[in-house]
């Protein structure tokens, strides 16, 4: 929230090129950012031992998992600006939510192909039809309609509006897709943290050395990775913001 | 007003930050597997597991799976030979001659580590299984050990499971595949007719009685012979999958019971750690990808709109 604040959101309010100078918090956050996945990196690949039935493959769950974390937290943001933008009709709201939204896809479309490599070994195919994958691939399909839906609106305020509107009702696809082992207990998918359900196949302990593991790339990739990512692409945002400004101005002289 | 109102907002936001956890919890509609203790070998290279015998002692080492029963006279041991310990001599002499014997090198190899000396090859065969092809091999030790073991070759490396009966008299477990019947399907006594003749070659074997009895494992075809070096002689079969086994004794204990169940114990829970290192690299690869992707959308979408920009105030200034 606070690199929605620290940015220039407009001309009309922060004419100065000065401000499009990245600023030193976000410098020092990427740089941390990359640190710090390149230390989870190393706890996954190196630090947690091998799965003993599963197989190295099973190190990837550590970058599957926090990745969906990951996306969960960018899609919060839309949310967050979503409902924002309805209340106070501020385009920096509209921004923050298109940015959750980019970062959210991405990180998402990580967590489904991780996912299907993994399941290529172990459950003998890419990809199938169980309920927590579906959902998970409806998830992001809803998002990249999001971005697609978005660019078809010529009216910059009828286009904040429906963005935001479709942002606050996407988010129940993320939930959906937490949720779906309740609804649908039959799926295969594994859970990690808790009891698998009963038909789950691939799944393994969470051992002392997994949770080790697993925390810090938990905590990077749901909060670091999302929120760097997010402020830049804010700012690209604000810059794109200017330029149609500047173009629109330009145009009525 | 104002001030209710964020609250309120916060906390939906920190409800929605709390869901996962809650998805996570879910206690219904699930089972707890039983807790079965098992070995795992320790060598990140040439990872496997077994389930433990109950009733065995177990003497496992880092990577060498030694399960001992003292009332048996009997010793389980699973371990991974890596080729590199059998000689490049050796390994060349059996490419030319038979590579499937590979197996049956690294078997060889491994019984005269445990007993200390050259064993006698009695008998030795292939069978593929669904989890794939084994080499079979049963030893004679100079002090009348009998050693059945199989070994599979992965990964450079020869995964053996062998037995080691040192009961007076012989103590076999073969796997056998003989001709189908008309359904399709493996016949245990043809299995047991096959292993008879495989380990007591010349002799002619002929059950005195036939029964079906129920084991813990399942029924078997159960033969009893007449006497065979002054020692009872019995031999039990069971059609499973893809293959008839076949458990032989000829001594005085009544080990069929227990030691069959115990040995396939092993056999059948004997866990070879897959290896999909490919599929790592493959997935490691798209999550670098995709992050590229983004960042990279990110710096160029930038650079090119700072372009824009500089020349929409140069068109501006000069308006």
């Amino acid at each position: 929230m606070s690199a929605v604040k620290e940015m220039p959101l407009s001309a009309a309010e922060n004419p100065s090129q000065n401000q499009d100078r990245e600023p030193r918090v976000l410098t020092l956050l990427t740089i941390v950012t990359i640190l710090a996945v390149a230390f989870g990196l190393v706890m996954a690949l190196f630090y947690a031992g091998t799965d003993i039935d599963q197989g190295n493959i099973q190190r990837i769950f550590y970058l599957h998992m926090p990745s969906f974390f990951g996306a969960f937290s960018a899609f919060s943001a839309s949310v967050v600006g979503g409902v924002m933008y309805l209340r106070t009709r501020k385009v920096k709201w509209d921004t923050l939510a298109l940015a959750g939204v980019e970062v959210g896809l991405a990180l998402s479309l990580v967590n489904l192909i991780t996912g299907a490599i993994w399941a290529r070994p172990i459950w003998n195919t890419w990809w199938t039809w169980d309920a927590r994958l579906t959902s998970a691939a409806v998830m992001v399909l809803t998002y990249a309609a999001y971005l697609m839906l978005r660019n078809g609106i010529e009216n910059g305020e009828t286009r904040r509006r429906f963005a935001s509107i479709y942002s606050i009702l996407a988010i129940a696809t993320v939930i959906l897709t937490l949720m779906i082992i309740r609804i649908v207990p039959e799926t295969i998918h594994p859970v990690i943290i808790g009891p698998s359900p009963q038909n789950a196949e691939g799944t393994f302990e969470a051992t002392s050395g997994v949770v080790l593991a697993l925390l810090p790339n938990l905590l990077i990739w749901f909060t670091l990775v999302p929120f760097t990512l997010v402020w830049h692409r804010i700012r690209l945002q604000n810059v794109v913001e200017r330029v149609e400004s500047l173009k629109a101005e330009l145009l009525s002289q | 007003m104002t001030y209710f109102r964020n609250i309120l907002f916060s906390t939906a936001l920190l409800l929605l930050f709390v869901l996962p956890t809650l998805a996570q919890d879910d206690g219904e509609d699930t089972t707890t597997p039983p807790v079965v203790p098992y070995f795992n070998a320790e060598n990140p290279r040439t990872l496997f597991n077994v389930p433990i015998p109950f009733g065995w002692a177990d003497m496992s080492e880092a990577n060498q799976a030694h399960f001992v029963n003292g009332d048996l006279q009997a010793e389980i041991y699973t371990l991974v030979l890596d080729a590199a310990e059998i000689s490049e001599a050796t390994k060349q002499t059996i490419d030319a001659l038979a590579p499937d014997q590979f197996g049956l090198q690294g078997i060889q190899t491994v019984v005269e580590q445990i007993a200390a000396e050259t064993p006698t090859l009695r008998f030795w065969s292939l069978v593929t299984l669904s989890n794939g092809d084994w080499t079979e091999a049963i030893y004679q030790l100079a002090d009348g050990t009998d050693v059945t073991a199989f070994a599979q070759v992965r990964e450079q490396a020869i995964y053996v499971l062998a037995y080691f009966n040192r009961a007076p008299g012989d103590f076999l477990m073969l796997i056998k595949q003989p001709e189908k019947n008309a359904q399709g399907r493996y016949e245990p006594q043809d299995g047991i007719a096959a292993a008879m003749t495989d380990v007591f070659f010349g002799e002619t074997l002929t059950p005195e009685t036939t029964d079906t009895v129920a084991l813990s494992n399942g029924d078997w075809q159960y033969n009893l012979y007449p006497p065979l070096n002054d020692l009872p002689l019995a031999a039990i079969g069971q059609a499973r999958g893809d293959a008839v086994y076949v458990v032989i004794e000829n001594g005085d204990e009544d080990l069929i019971n227990t030691a069959n169940k115990v040995f396939f114990t092993v056999f059948f829970g004997w866990f070879v750690t897959p290896y999909n290192d490919p599929y790592l690299y493959l997935a490691l690869s798209a999550v670098a990808i995709i992050m590229i992707a983004l960042i990279a959308s990110i710096i160029l979408r930038y650079r090119n709109l700072r372009k824009d920009l500089a020349l929409i105030e140069r068109l501006k200034q000069e308006a």
